[in-house]
């Protein structure tokens, strides 16, 4: 038998997380524990992606043990193109996050606990190809990211972190509605997702089970109008805990839309993605208009994920190979480049102490370093040419207007890349250029941990912006077939 | 194929390696940045004489797969381009060793040189690419070196706006350059130039006029075409020697480019041919209007470039691609000399006024008589450069009995004419007005003497010039039409001569023309650049700021205020359902139940604060997660 990497990259962070738990709270020992977990997990995920048959469409890695037969249940692990970015992004990203959070001084055993749980869940959401896992692993990810937004947040932690918790909550219960629907449709008894998606439901059934699913996944999205928890979670999250939940918590829901709704429920699919697109541009063009007028750094980026996941929402209604193909590489770009941003906001706010852009200025004068990432995140978030960004709009650009979707979708959604650049170049203008102000003197330019933090996605956006086959070889032949079941392509 | 691709991978190997040197690099990052655009330039050479011996050639590769169609990128190198490498490798070597002694000193010196190489790389690969995905990639680039150059002093608040301005104007025609190219590979397939423009040939004509119009929205933004041009003016804020690269001779000519090298859709389309004519037209008119009254040298020269822009858009609207390119190219060396030249005017009397300047043809001889020079040709007297390249685009003109167009494009020749004579006389003789000028180091007036050699040999050679350059882009010269050759110079010199009486001779008396109602209220008009930036400021801008205002509002009050209501509303509900939560034994409601109950109650903890209720609640979840599975397996087991 071969090594379990994928329970490995599931459980490592448990064990972790235990271990962490038990032992003592020495002075260092949390993080250098997390650390270690959390990179062994990394590096596990890249072996993944080393070790990946980028010819075969199907899932790989495959685990598959009984595990309650009677009722259905296996314990059924893989993982294919479109999960593999995603899996990766979170094995980055939370090893990222625990650097980042280096300097946590209160409780840390606790916070570190939790960050490798929340690890935990996102990892086996991704993996997961039964439904009573990809749901334990989906709540699984909720406890922690309550604690962590509720202990370790802003002032108003409380408020964001139950509206958060309540919100998402409710979405997942319908969802689980959604999977007791599929599982006790005529002839299934099966949580299997794969063995699931053979099955063909008469269309009404499909309905409604596609609009369970939706509420879970349009509020994790998070869809205009689901979206009204994103802001508050994200200012009174610290910054580690936003990396996480914009880099990959986001993911979860348009994954999960890819995932099961499209190979699962696909004539309901088709029936309501002209509704799905319509939410996507709405979210594209509300969210840049929201994020134009944010006075909170982080809002602003908060909204700007709404506006740049909305662009994820409309490539997948689109059901191309193109715009699918876009889809799924936008959800692991926006991760790098926004997870980027929320780390300079946080180094931004650990220097200055406000992360108001009217108390800031100036800042490339006296930290040119950290003043030249901020601009270089901005201007892939604005999707420049040979940077990430760029890649995934465009490709969702391009694969909407072959679909069968009316042009004006492409019309606005590409105007909107005005908008995007407006907010961003505005934002950039009055945080670094200008003058600076007096109180802010004494700042120091970013060290050696923190540009640890930030070098290793910007080389991802660099690469993954100029050669994307990087990624699009793992995606595009999983798409391709995914496209196939759907009946789309 | 690695010919091709080191031209401009020579020039990004410089902007890394400064970037990452960073200060270190303030001592010796010019010799980087000369040296490799030196490179760039003999390769160019290389490049021109490969393509005149042996025609042209091109390398494509996959580059990303999409469902089963395949992306191709690829370089070529026709005539087209291989005269675009020499225009945009000699005028960034110029201005690359004027640097040397305009940016002496400065405190960013070598993030200067490395934004300097990224853009010169980003130009040439934007002519080196055969497709129009790469093209637009570089195009984008491009985009970012001119926002961080006109933002290089961004500490003054007249550089980030106009650096953030230039950037979203400019970006407002992309939009419609990105939705040409969507446009074009999903009707063709491919963004490859020569297959693009094959399977043109069987398209319905008004997808044609629908695509080359998206494109010359992209051209309309980079070239500074009417209605998107008030980017340009404002650029100026950056260094004079990237002014002259960007803003004069290459990026702002890439627009010109764009449609040059998608000719072969435009032919298809007359009245796409026709909106490029007119839309030249009116910003060829319209700004040399504006530059009679502006009162930066800088300025002056910014509207004759998008004047001089219009004018190379007039020759391709009237169907000649030659006249088109024959002034790009004539246009990039005696502007970037003009500029260069007002650097160095600028440099000696720290002053961008003409107010502040007057009679420096005697302190600084080399400046002077080079700059003459450059204005001779950009108001075209013969026999410098522009006279033959503007007289082609005329002439175009006159054969396609474009009368208004030529009409306007010969009132613009005599309102060039009077502007550059206005600037010389009054910049150049007349009163001194006391400041201590010296001429430029020899750093800075080396490249004016080279560029004003190529103004005038381009010129002097203009007959076996035009010639090779006609016949090298494939079109048969035009004969010289001999009555618009003359007229043409009639026209020039008569503004001379009108700049001449007014500016040198004081012949009119400029303060009573200034009284005078008519004048007054033309002067503000065009004071106000006819009131385009108020509108964009105000209207637009504006406008837009405050329905993003609503939204946020609308975000906070009516959307969260929704989901809060519904909140408090769900919460006294499930409170009364917990309550009968005992009466009722399906499972799933209980489930629901239980979670909304455990909700309310943490709640409650929340709002004690109490941090140890956290934990227990956290380890609380997990225990009860765990055995919930736990249960699972066991019945499933049983």
């Amino acid at each position: 038998m071969k090594f379990p990497l994928l329970t490995a990259a599931v459980f490592l962070p448990l064990a972790g997380s235990i271990l962490i738990a038990a032992l003592p709270d020495q002075e260092g020992r949390p993080r250098r524990m997390a650390a270690l977990f959390t990179g062994a997990t990394f590096i596990i995920t890249a072996l993944l992606y080393l070790g990946f048959d980028r010819g075969a469409s199907g899932m790989q890695f495959v685990e598959r043990v009984p595990w309650v037969p009677s009722l259905g249940m296996t314990y059924h692990l893989g993982i294919d193109g479109i999960s593999l970015p995603l899996v990766l992004l979170t094995g980055l990203l939370s090893f990222l996050a625990v650097i980042a959070s280096w300097k946590i001084d209160l409780r840390p055993k606790h916070y570190f606990a939790l960050l490798l749980l929340l690890e935990v869940g996102m990892m086996g959401v991704f993996c997961a190809l039964d439904f009573v896992l990809f749901y334990v692993f989906w709540e699984v990810v909720l406890v922690p990211m309550y604690f962590l937004i509720g202990i370790w947040g802003g002032p108003r932690r409380e408020y964001a972190a139950i509206k958060f918790f309540l919100y998402t909550l409710l979405g997942s219960v319908i969802m689980l509605l959604g999977i007791l629907m599929l599982y006790f449709a005529p002839g299934v008894r099966t949580f299997d997702m794969l063995e699931v998606a053979r099955h063909t439901f008469p269309i009404g059934l499909q309905s409604w089970i596609f609009l369970a699913f939706f509420a879970g996944f349009a509020v994790k999205v998070p869809l205009f109008p689901f979206h009204t928890w994103l802001p508050d979670a994200h200012v009174e999250a610290p910054t580690a805990v936003s990396v996480i939940l914009a880099g990959v918590l986001l993911k979860m829901g348009s994954y999960g839309f890819i995932r099961v709704t499209m190979p699962i429920t696909p004539d309901a699919f088709a029936n309501y993605a002209p509704m799905l697109a319509v939410l996507g541009v709405i979210g594209i063009v509300y969210g840049a208009c929201c994020a134009m007028v944010q006075k909170d750094m982080k809002k602003l980026v908060a909204y700007s994920s709404v506006s740049h996941m909305g662009y994820v929402m409309l490539g997948t209604a689109a059901g191309t190979a193109a715009s699918v193909n876009g889809a799924v590489i936008q959800m692991f770009n926006h991760g790098c480049i926004t997870g980027m941003l929320f780390l300079l906001v946080g180094l931004v706010y650990e220097r200055t102490h406000t992360r108001m852009i009217d108390d800031l200025g100036g800042l490339s004068l006296k930290v040119p370093v950290l003043g030249g990432i901020l601009a270089f995140a901005s201007f892939a978030s604005l999707g420049l040419p040979g940077l990430s960004g760029f890649i995934g709009e465009f490709f969702i650009l391009l694969g909407t207007y072959e679909s069968v979707l009316a042009k004006s979708f492409v019309y606005i959604s590409t105007a909107a890349i005005v908008l995007t650049a407006g907010y961003l170049l505005w934002m950039l203008q009055r945080v670094a250029l200008g003058k600076l102000p007096e109180k802010l003197e004494g700042l120091v330019d970013i060290n050696l941990r923190e540009a640890s933090t930030l070098v290793p996605l910007m080389a991802i956006i660099v690469v993954v912006g100029i050669y994307p086959t990087v990624m699009l070889s793992v995606i595009n032949p999983s798409v391709t077939s995914l496209l196939r079941i759907a009946g789309v392509a | 194929m690695l010919q091709l691709a080191l031209i401009p991978l020579l020039c990004v190997a410089s902007f890394i390696v400064l970037v990452t040197a960073g200060r270190r690099a303030r001592e010796w990052a010019h010799y980087v940045g000369i040296v490799t655009v030196l490179g760039s330039f003999g390769l160019s050479v290389a490049t021109f004489a490969r393509v005149m011996s042996g025609g042209p050639f091109s390398h494509t590769f996959a580059w990303v797969k999409l469902g089963s169609k395949t992306i191709q990128l690829g370089l070529q190198a026709d005539p087209l381009t291989a005269v675009m490498l020499l225009v945009i490798s000699i005028v960034s070597l110029m201005v690359n060793v004027y640097s040397i002694g305009y940016m002496h000193g400065d405190e960013r010196y070598h993030w200067y040189y490395a934004v300097l190489s990224l853009f010169t790389a980003a130009m040439l690969s934007l002519v080196l690419a055969n497709n129009y995905l790469l093209m637009y990639m570089s195009w984008e680039i491009m985009g970012l070196c001119s926002y961080l150059l006109i933002g290089f002093w961004f500490e003054k608040e007249e550089a980030y706006n106009a650096s953030k301005k230039a950037f979203l104007v400019t970006r407002v025609g992309d939009v419609g350059f990105g939705l040409g190219i969507i446009a074009i590979f999903a009707t063709t397939g491919t963004f490859v130039f020569r297959d693009v423009f094959h399977a043109a040939e069987g398209m319905a004509p008004a997808l044609i006029t629908l695509i080359t119009l998206f494109l010359f929205c992209g051209a309309i933004g980079k070239s500074a075409q009417f209605p998107l041009h008030v980017w340009l003016p404002d650029a100026m804020a950056g260094p004079t020697p990237a002014s002259a690269l960007i803003h004069a001779a290459t990026m702002v000519a890439a627009g010109v480019y764009l449609v040059a090298r998608s000719f072969p859709l435009f032919e298809l389309s007359e009245t796409s041919l026709a909106v490029v004519a007119t839309i030249g037209a009116i910003t060829a008119l319209g700004a040399a209007l504006i530059a009679v009254v502006q009162l930066d040298i800088k300025k002056v020269l910014a509207y004759s470039t998008i004047s001089q822009l219009g004018y190379m858009m007039m020759g391709l609207g009237a169907g000649s691609y030659v006249a088109g390119m024959w002034h790009l190219t004539t246009h990039a060396f005696f502007k970037a000399l003009l500029f260069l030249g007002s650097g160095s005017v600028i440099h000696a009397v720290h002053s961008q006024d003409i107010r502040d300047m007057g009679g420096l043809s005697k302190k600084m001889p080399i400046t002077t008589w080079t700059f003459i020079i450059g204005s001779l040709a950009l108001a075209g007297i013969f026999p410098l450069s522009g006279f033959f390249s503007k007289d082609e685009i005329l002439a175009a003109l006159y054969h396609k009995h474009m009368w208004p167009i030529l009409g306007a494009a010969i009132l613009g020749a005599f309102l060039t004419a009077f502007y550059m004579a206005r600037v010389c006389f009054v910049v150049f003789f007349g009163r001194e007005k006391g400041h201590h000028a010296h001429e430029s180091p020899l750093v800075m007036t080396v490249p004016l003497v080279i560029l004003t050699a190529i103004t005038v040999g381009l010129g002097l050679d203009a007959r076996l010039g035009a010639h090779f350059f006609t016949e090298f882009l494939g079109e048969h010269p035009e004969p010289i039409n001999l009555m618009i050759a003359l007229g043409s110079t009639a026209v020039a010199l008569s503004g001379i001569a009108v700049g001449w009486l007014v500016y040198h001779r004081r012949a009119i008396p400029l303060g009573t023309v200034k009284k005078q109602r008519l004048v007054m209220y033309a002067t503000t008009v065009l004071r106000n650049k006819f009131g385009l930036d108020e509108l964009y400021e105000h209207y637009v801008v504006g406008a837009f700021i405050k329905f993003c205002d609503f939204c946020a509002w609308f975000d906070r009050t009516v959307v969260d205020g929704i989901v809060n209501g519904a909140a408090s509303v769900t919460l006294v509900a499930a409170r009364a359902a917990g309550w009968f939560d005992t009466h009722i034994v399906d499972g799933i409601v209980n489930g629901l139940g239980f979670v909304v109950m455990g909700a309310g109650k943490r709640l409650r903890y929340a709002q004690t604060g109490r941090l140890q209720s956290y934990a227990q609640w956290m380890y609380g979840t997990l225990i009860v997660i765990i055995l919930f599975i736990l249960w699972l397996t066991l019945r499933g087991g049983l």
